[in-house]
């Protein structure tokens, strides 16, 4: 320091230790995994659509659509399970311990059936990832997803035991900001997925 | 309690606070920037030499006709060694690298975002890199080019598991490129000094944050396309496949999606370096700074929409051709706006020519050599003529060496000081430069000829009456030369590391925060950390410094300032020295090898990598208030 005068002094010491909101470093670690999973998605869209404008045939003669109930029930399900996780977030910020709880009890249930009927709507797919380039991109949407909401799912449950376990931290309460984020992501980015997998091949 | 008045103890409890433990869990637990920076650049070093001993052989090889030096099979594993080597396991880290140890320090922090995410990124390139050479030792080097189009590199004409070794290292490495370039954009944009607004960024770590972006936005297209092929390879699926409806035109377009933005990727940061060092040696403010950082984002944005310029030869619709010939045109642009602003810097200063503005002059020069075959690629006729022969080798090269290379090199000697706490030799670096610029130009210049000649990049060997053997035998002599500077870089590393001229905090009278610590910084980078009143605040001291107070020096506390004008906003405390980054990158590293030979790796990755999550996340007891004061 070769200044002439004593430096100025800028005093953080009153600053907040930590937020639980957005303004959070981990809150943008997750914006930056959204954007890179995003645009892994987007490109899995691309492929699907270049696929379709390639072929002749789109499904591929001969081959059933897949089903509309299973796919439709999951769509409502992870839509319905946006409700606890905005609600877990909700609370965190209020630091309303039994809120949090409540909510969590709730995600929980809903989460489970949002994979369940995932698993379903697998077991339904009247063709495989090899029968044809057709099947190879649906299977790889689906996997793909399915991967995200398991991952998802199991980090609900992580942070549930962690809120029941003890009185929610500042961390925890930050990581259920955090949680509800990417869980949004997770669900509204299944919104085109459906549209292009389950309706766009029925508008002919 | 004034901050002057106990200085050394101030600096010790913070050494305490930030310091790495010593030994092998030290080693093995490091979170430190600085520290795992080091190794980055160390690393990628080692692939350089190895990636340049294949080049040499390759050299060797065709430095006169029907040579006899290697076989067929081995050179096409030689050229997709290299060329996959320099490009992922090479050039990306190693800029990375750059940003990783620069950026905190420039903008005034202590550590990065996300330590111990960062000491992950560093295990799954080491493990990934590892992978690679372990396949190549044991006979299963890729041999299908870096680019590994299908149907060559499909299950029918590439069987064995060269490819597959190919595959999973693009994906399993491009995670930790991607976690550099996260951890770079949340500590540039939520990190800086109080009064940094983005405004004062300094132009490195713009150049930083682009290519960050372009990562981010890049990096998944390829990731998504070695998915595609592995799972064609292993499981059956028909992405490339055009029998079952699907399409091997596919690959090539999600592989440059990725491929050209790679290249910006690769040299945008090496501009931010350029900016750098003509600032400080011409001694004055960059002239044009908005219409500098301005270039970079448009390079950026630009880069993502002319991919389809490798591929003029596939076939293509006029009207698309012409789109994206134009576009690639477009980068001529930014380009010149750039290079003009260096120009007038360095007319409008009083230059002081030490080795890294050596390497900056010769940049000038082979970039906008690389830049004027780039936009007679660029024009899909004459593309069609000069598609695949040695002219495209020559060019890449030129934008590449010349526009990366060169910067990094000018790069290396600028912040050596900085990073070790001595210089490196000038007479030793002058020798390096002008031994890189001559070899440099001796290997690379006779290819466009031999292009245009009609030599085919790729082919193993050729037959004297091609008449190609004379500039071949010139690139081989060149490439010598070559071998000679890397050495002579060598020999300066080891010498100035032991008996280097001592730096002190700033050697070059440099503006910008990494120089307002000592050589090497500590471990907590800065005692007091600065706040700062304008672009260059070490050339502003006069107005007085201002320093931030109130951070504990006995808890990893950070100031968290705001993303535009950097007002401070919180403050928060970072994660210390732990062993899960390396056991999750082990684990992820299993998952991802185990799975090209049964589907079992995958269960096996997930169970290994959920464990390592749990215990990452897994809350620790915080240390008691009392304890911070």
């Amino acid at each position: 320091v070769s200044a002439a005068a004593p430096p100025a002094v800028v005093d953080v010491s009153s600053l907040p230790r930590g937020t639980v909101d957005s303004r959070e470093l981990i809150w943008w670690a997750f914006a930056g995994i959204i954007a890179i999973e995003g645009t892994m998605f987007a490109i899995t869209a691309a492929t699907y659509l270049y696929l379709a404008v390639k072929s002749t045939d789109w499904p591929p003669l001969g081959t059933p659509l897949p089903g509309l109930l299973i796919p439709t029930l999951d769509f409502a399900a992870l839509l319905l399970s946006i409700v606890p996780s905005v609600g877990m977030d909700r609370a965190a910020q209020r630091d309303d311990v039994k809120a949090m709880r409540l909510w969590t009890a709730w995600s929980l249930p809903v989460d489970a059936l949002c994979v369940t009927l995932r698993f379903l709507l697998i077991r339904n797919l009247p063709f495989r990832w090899n029968s044809h380039a057709y099947g190879s991109i649906v299977w790889s949407i689906v996997g793909l997803h399915t991967f995200h909401l398991v991952a998802s799912t199991l980090e609900s449950i992580l942070l549930a035991i962690i809120v029941f376990r003890e009185r929610p931290t500042q961390k925890t309460r930050r990581d259920l900001r955090v949680d509800g984020f990417y869980w949004l992501f997770v669900t509204l980015s299944w919104v085109p997925f459906y549209v292009l997998l389950f309706l766009s091949p029925r508008w002919k | 309690v004034s901050a002057a008045a106990d200085a050394p103890a101030l600096a010790g409890t913070l050494g305490k606070t930030w310091g790495t433990p010593r030994g092998i869990v030290g080693v093995l637990t490091s979170v430190d920037h600085k520290i795992i920076a080091r190794r980055y650049v160390v690393t990628a070093f080692v692939f350089f030499a190895l990636a340049g001993v294949e080049a040499a052989v390759m050299r060797l090889q065709l430095s006169r006709p029907s040579g006899r030096v290697v076989s067929a099979d081995f050179y096409n594993q030689l050229f997709t060694m290299h060329g996959t080597t320099m490009m992922f396991l090479f050039a990306v880290p190693v800029m990375e690298a750059f940003g990783l140890y620069l950026v905190p320090l420039m903008v005034g922090t202590r550590n990065v975002s996300f330590p111990k995410l960062n000491a992950m990124g560093y295990w799954i390139y080491l493990f990934g890199g590892i992978f690679l050479y372990v396949g190549f030792a044991l006979g299963a080097g890729a041999d299908a080019g870096w680019f590994s189009y299908v149907p060559l590199a499909g299950p029918q004409y590439a069987p064995g598991k060269r490819v597959d070794l190919w595959a999973q290292m693009i994906t399993f490495t491009e995670l930790s490129a991607l976690i550099s370039a996260v951890e770079i954009i949340v500590t540039a944009f939520k990190q800086r000094a109080p009064g940094m607004s983005l405004g004062r960024l300094p132009l490195l770590v713009w150049s930083m944050v682009v290519m960050s972006f372009m990562v981010v936005f890049a990096m998944p297209a390829v990731m998504v396309d070695s998915t595609f092929l592995i799972l064609d390879r292993l499981v059956g699926t028909h992405f490339f496949n055009p029998a079952e409806g699907g399409d091997a035109l596919l690959w090539q377009h999600l592989f440059w999606f990725f491929g050209h933005p790679e290249v910006y990727i690769i040299f945008v940061p090496g501009l931010g370096m350029v900016s750098s060092i003509v600032a400080t040696f011409a001694r004055r403010r960059v002239f044009g700074y908005t219409a500098l950082v301005l270039a970079l984002v448009a390079t950026a944005f630009l880069g993502f929409s002319l991919w389809v310029h490798h591929m003029f030869a596939v076939g293509l619709p006029w009207l698309g051709a012409s789109f994206f010939t134009v576009a690639s045109m477009m980068i001529a642009i930014p380009s010149g706006v750039q290079v003009f602003c260096w120009i007038a810097t360095l007319r409008a200063g009083r230059p002081v020519p030490k080795t890294p503005l050596l390497f900056v002059v010769g940049f000038l020069l082979l970039f906008v050599l690389g830049g004027i075959t780039g936009v007679m690629l660029a024009s899909a006729p004459l593309d069609l003529q000069l598609h695949d022969t040695f002219f495209v080798v020559a060019h890449f090269h030129y934008v590449l060496i010349g526009g990366a290379l060169f910067p990094l090199f000018g790069g290396i000697y600028y912040w050596f000081p900085k990073a070790t706490g001595r210089l490196l030799d000038e007479r030793l670096g002058r020798w390096h430069a002008a031994l890189f610029f001559v070899g440099f130009n001796l290997t690379f210049f006779p290819m466009h000829l031999l292009g245009m000649h009609g030599m085919p990049r790729r082919v193993y060997t050729y037959l004297p009456e091609t008449g190609w053997g004379r500039l071949n035998a010139l690139a081989s002599a060149g490439a010598v030369l070559i071998a000679a500077s890397v050495v002579v870089f060598l020999v300066n590393v080891v010498k100035s590391l032991r008996r280097g001229e001592r730096a002190g905090a700033n050697p070059w009278g440099a503006a910008t925060l990494e120089w307002a610590t000592d050589s090497p910084p500590p471990p907590y980078n800065f005692r007091d950390l600065r706040a700062v009143r304008g672009a260059d605040p070490l050339w502003m001291e006069e107005e007085g410094t201002v320093v931030v107070e109130g951070l504990s020096p006995r808890s990893r506390e950070v100031l968290v300032t705001s993303p535009l004008d950097a007002e401070p906003d919180h403050v928060t405390v970072l994660p210390g020295p732990s062993p899960w980054p390396i056991l999750l990158a082990l684990g992820t590293g299993i998952g991802f090898a185990w799975s090209i030979f049964s589907p079992w790796g995958i269960v096996a990755g997930a169970v290994l990598a959920g464990a390592a999550l749990t215990g990452w996340y897994w809350p620790s007891t915080p240390p008691k208030p009392e304890e911070l004061v």
